[in-house]
């Protein structure tokens, strides 16, 4: 018997703390794993359902995820090493030639 | 090899071969460091995948891929719309000179791979496709976002980066939610299950449905989720904005207009909160860019307003709406395209984004400053152009529906709107030039902005065919 409300607890806490993270981290490899934890969060929840339904596509969407949130954070590194070479700077909040 | 696959094959050809043909012309971009084989290799291949969808068989009606997909006539149009930007993209790319010669092959890959996510964004059935494909189209767009060597180019990639990657976290566990609640991933499934629920599982399938519709509303730059759009659009080079503000718009509102078809059951709790974004997004584009210097800055607030206007045919849900919907897509893909592409001659010629770069262009280049007239007036909505015909078929469409304040609102903004978009023909027409030097566009710029016009100008004013197009697509059932 799988505690499926912990499971839950633990997928939501992970997204809540990826979303803090987002909204609080300056360093922009922090905030990519913030991101990451959100992807996570996702994941976990996936799997935890596809084994309390017994569905099998559900797994593989996790397995996507993985897939996928390696590519982002390839590219977000590759931005991330662009910047430094630009602006000598990986702070998001010096980042401020463009402004809204 | 079972009949499914083999079905399935049969009706993917087109982005199986723009795929591939995508693969090999980022690899002879990155090898040869040289732009003409790889833009020959990217002409050939698009000519491929436009021959190979205008031969697809009718595929059966079930969904192929096993439903994970669906080629049905409202996703054909989405197909060729998104052919046709890549068409012209590839046009303002390869004459734009801001790109250096030894990184435009990868460019070419970039562009196609992202035409190829965006035809699935429009086929996607299944929730695990629709992520796959935004995905495609967001990571293909972060890159090439930041292809300038230059501070500026870098800083809008990292931006749009975390938006778009924070965004799509939140769709996946808005995903992730509505799959805990309904057991379904497919949209048809989707459907069945959301049909009947209610109390408090309505009220969680809502907010499943919203923080999935985050996603989404990044993609079309809907408030509250267009903070990205200008910083992208300004850092970005002048031909991959108007890739980002033409493909992914009408992808997205595709997607969106076929989740919503799947989340029907839900329509009466989404309408308000739509209708409400609707009128925030188009009036906060309008008004914002009232004030801009930046011609990029400036579309991308004209960008937003505009998708406020395109988000009508959504909010109404008629399928006089989804008609609407259409031809103001098809319409919005022309004269924004044209718009870019008079940006990319006047950036080649004076080197400068701003707006006083335009100023006394019809004594420089008069061609060039009477298309983008005509892509101005049609954005504005001036009849008799095409930009006129989408916008009172969508504010028809509110008005037929009911919602006669959503037109209202609609109205006042077209009025604005009209201000910053006449002020550029203004400084074209009656401000003198800063050099007096003729400026002349290359061939290819001359090839992009005489189609966009002759369209403009040619269905604004014999709209009868396209219409009749659209009112055949909307009849078909999206799921």
């Amino acid at each position: 018997m799988m505690p499926v409300r912990l499971v839950l607890l633990l997928s939501h806490a992970l997204f809540a703390l990826g979303v803090y993270g987002v909204l609080t981290r300056r360093h922009a490899i922090g905030l990519l794993l913030s991101i990451e934890l959100i992807l996570n969060a996702a994941a976990l929840n996936f799997v935890l359902f596809s084994r309390a339904f017994g569905h099998v596509e559900a797994q593989a969407f996790a397995l996507f995820i993985i897939a996928l949130a390696a590519c982002e954070a390839v590219v977000g590194l590759a931005i991330v090493i662009g910047l430094a070479r630009h602006a000598q700077t990986v702070f998001a909040d010096e980042v401020e030639l463009l402004k809204g | 090899m079972s009949v499914v696959l083999a079905e399935s094959l049969n009706a993917w050809w087109p982005e199986a071969i723009l795929s591939v043909g995508a693969l090999a012309v980022l690899l002879l971009g990155a090898w040869t460091r040289r732009d003409r084989p790889s833009l020959v290799a990217a002409w050939l291949t698009l000519g491929a995948g436009a021959a190979a969808l205008w031969m697809a068989p009718v595929p059966p009606a079930a969904g192929t891929f096993f439903g994970l997909i669906l080629c049905d006539p409202f996703s054909l149009a989405f197909r060729w719309l998104a052919l046709g930007t890549l068409a012209i993209v590839l046009l303002l790319a390869s004459a734009s000179r801001e790109l250096a010669a030894s990184v435009r092959g990868e460019c070419y890959g970039l562009l196609l791979l992202l035409g190829v996510g965006l035809m699935l964004m429009a086929e996607a059935n299944h929730l695990l496709m629709a992520y796959l494909a935004m995905e495609l189209v967001s990571l293909s767009s972060y890159v090439l976002v930041g292809f300038l060597r230059e501070r500026r180019s870098a800083e809008a990639a990292l931006k749009y980066l975390l938006f778009g990657a924070l965004s799509s976290g939140v769709m996946l566990f808005g995903m992730s939610l509505l799959f805990g609640l309904t057991e379904a991933l497919a949209f048809p499934d989707l459907q069945a299950a959301v049909a009947g629920a209610g109390g408090p599982m309505a009220r969680a399938l809502l907010v499943a449905v919203a923080l999935m519709l985050a996603g989404l509303a990044f993609k079309i730059s809907m408030v509250p989720f267009h903070m990205w759009t200008p910083d992208a659009y300004e850092g970005a080079p002048a031909a991959v904005t108007a890739l980002l503000s033409v493909g992914p718009k009408a992808a997205g509102l595709a997607l969106f207009l076929r989740l919503l078809e799947a989340l029907a059951p839900l329509w009466p709790a989404l309408a308000p909160l739509l209708l409400a974004l609707t009128v925030v997004t188009m009036t906060l584009g309008n008004l914002v860019a009232l004030v801009q210097t930046n011609v990029k800055r400036l579309l991308a607030y004209s960008t937003i307003g505009q998708v406020g206007y395109l988000l009508i045919g959504l909010a109404v849900h008629t399928r006089v709406g989804h008609e609407a919907l259409l031809v103001s897509l098809v319409a919005y893909g022309f004269m924004n395209l044209g718009a870019f592409a008079c940006v990319v001659a006047v950036m080649n010629g004076t080197g400068s984004e701003a707006l006083e770069a335009f100023r006394g262009l019809s004594r420089r280049a008069p061609g060039l400053a009477l298309a983008c007239a005509v892509f101005l007036l049609s954005l504005a909505g001036i009849p008799p152009l095409l930009g006129f015909i989408g916008k009172f078929l969508l504010f028809g469409s509110a008005l037929e529906a009911g919602a006669v304040a959503l037109a209202a609102a609609a109205a006042v903004n077209s009025v604005i709107a009209l201000y910053y978009y006449t002020n550029i023909i203004r400084l074209m027409y009656f401000a003198p030039p800063a050099q007096a030097a003729p400026l002349s566009p290359s061939p290819a710029l001359r090839l992009a902005l005489g189609s966009c016009a002759a369209a403009t100008l040619a269905l604004g004013l014999w709209p009868g065919p396209l219409m009749e197009l659209v009112s055949r697509l909307a009849v078909v059932r999206l799921l």
